[in-house]
């Protein structure tokens, strides 16, 4: 059995994956980092010992990489002893753990929604992000209302936050829409990989179902857009399960929000 | 790991960092975007996929630790992302592979299409059809040459769960039409 997979192995990686495709991934990434987002602040802030080991794991790639050519260590990869053996001694690193907070911080979550819905709001949800030092807020409330108050209830749950000694936390406040993919939101999604990315999907996805009006969940994902181009937000409809033509009339060309940027929106048919 | 001084980091521009990320998607995109494809079957959808692990994997360079291969690291990141996917998109069960091959039964006989078909391509359609839960197993252990230690940290799965859904998913594929003729 095993020499079959083996077959199968490498006909799937001749015949499943070209030169185009790489090239494609490369140039995408590449203009992404380039063109895309300034690098967070609270990268900046991040502690010294992630920076430590951070530097011995880059020293220790480079160093690792530095006589294997990428041709040479690809060819590597694909040899199934050469390559578990190349990855072990490869470049090595680990991902980053959700943080599980502690009662200190869940007690402190819990007496800043008190103190917002004193001030009048409605709170979908609100609660820390230990990993990327940020206080998430859901607030319910209309569209129009947000996009004149948001840097107005950002400043307040700054000085919330900041209130309990964690200067150090950027805020973000979205609008929460009931209803919506949004409610399926929680710390052990937001707080695990692939934190502000799926965090960030959530939200504009529901904003998404918002403008359309629609009761389903959207099936969507956010990429990058084109050099110096706005962002895209990717609609998948499964011909099986949606109806194409009315989910293609209820799309905006563009989703405007107030906290993440502006979306062209496209459509990807599934099954046709 | 031998640990390196703060100043040692501050060296590293993003420039450096983004050499590095180019040396790594040169050496681990392939494997990357075929991880993904076996989770989508979508080729557009795969490459979106790669496109985000490897932009995490820029932006969460600092966070690493090093007692994991950087290959696991990038195939934990591709199975939570395509997952991640699937799981939005309500697609964990993609059909759509399986409407061209019915297209195809539609022209001629099946038997003719086997024979028409590579058995190589059978072989991985065989797998590609297969529940995700076992199809991802297999895929690391004879894809991507994962010990059971290994595909248990990058599944965030028990290792007994891990041996079960290999032997049923081994068993599974005798079963497949597809491949049943070819295994006995």
């Amino acid at each position: 059995m095993g020499d079959m997979f083996k077959e199968t192995k490498q006909y799937y990686e001749k015949n499943y994956y070209d030169q185009n495709i790489h090239d494609h991934i490369k140039k995408s990434v590449n203009e992404e980092i380039n063109n895309g987002r300034k690098k967070s602040i609270r990268t900046h802030n991040r502690k010294s010992y992630y920076l430590a080991t951070a530097a011995a794991l880059f020293i220790a790639v480079l160093i690792g990489t530095s006589f294997l050519s990428p041709s040479v260590s690809h060819v590597m990869a694909d040899l199934p002893i050469i390559g578990s053996i190349f990855d072990s001694e490869e470049e090595k690193k680990k991902i980053p753990k959700k943080v599980n907070k502690n009662q200190k911080m869940l007690n402190e979550e819990e007496e800043i929604k008190g103190k917002l819905r004193e001030m009048g709001h409605s709170i979908g949800l609100a609660f820390y992000l230990p990993y990327e030092e940020i206080f998430t807020v859901g607030i319910k409330i209309e569209k129009e209302t947000f996009q004149k108050t948001h840097a107005e209830l950002e400043q307040q749950v700054s000085k919330l936050v900041h209130s309990y000694g964690r200067e150090n936390y950027e805020v973000e406040v979205f609008r929460y829409i009931e209803g919506t993919h949004i409610e399926r939101a929680s710390y052990d999604e937001w707080g695990d990989w692939p934190f502000d990315l799926g965090r960030k999907d959530d939200i504009i996805t529901s904003y998404l179902e918002d403008e359309t009006g629609t009761s389903e969940h959207l099936n969507t994902s956010i990429g990058t857009g084109s050099k110096n181009g706005p962002n895209i937000i990717t609609v998948y409809a499964d011909t099986s399960e949606t109806d194409v033509e009315a989910l293609k009339a209820s799309l905006p060309e563009k989703l405007k929000t107030v906290n993440f940027g502006t979306y062209d929106i496209n459509i990807k048919v599934l099954g046709e | 790991m031998e640990e390196k001084s703060v100043e040692d980091i501050k060296d590293m521009s993003n420039k450096s960092k983004q050499s590095f990320l180019n040396e790594l998607m040169e050496t681990h995109a392939k494997k990357v975007y075929l991880l993904a494809y076996a989770y989508v079957k979508d080729k557009g959808m795969a490459e979106d996929i790669s496109q985000d692990v490897f932009i995490k994997c820029f932006r969460y360079l600092d966070g690493f630790r090093g007692d994991a291969a950087i290959s696991s690291w990038l195939y934990r990141i591709t199975v939570n992302q395509s997952k991640d996917i699937l799981r939005r998109k309500k697609l964990a069960q993609l059909k759509y592979p399986l409407k061209y091959f019915e297209k195809e039964q539609h022209s001629e006989s099946t038997e003719q299409s086997y024979i028409k078909k590579n058995q190589r391509e059978q072989v991985l359609q065989a797998v590609m059809d297969l529940p995700i839960k076992y199809r991802e197993v297999l895929v690391l252990f004879y894809f991507y040459d994962q010990k059971i230690e290994e595909i248990s940290k990058t599944l965030n799965e028990k290792e007994n769960t891990i041996k079960t859904r290999l032997a049923r998913g081994r068993d599974k594929l005798k079963n497949h039409p597809m491949i049943q003729e070819r295994m006995i």
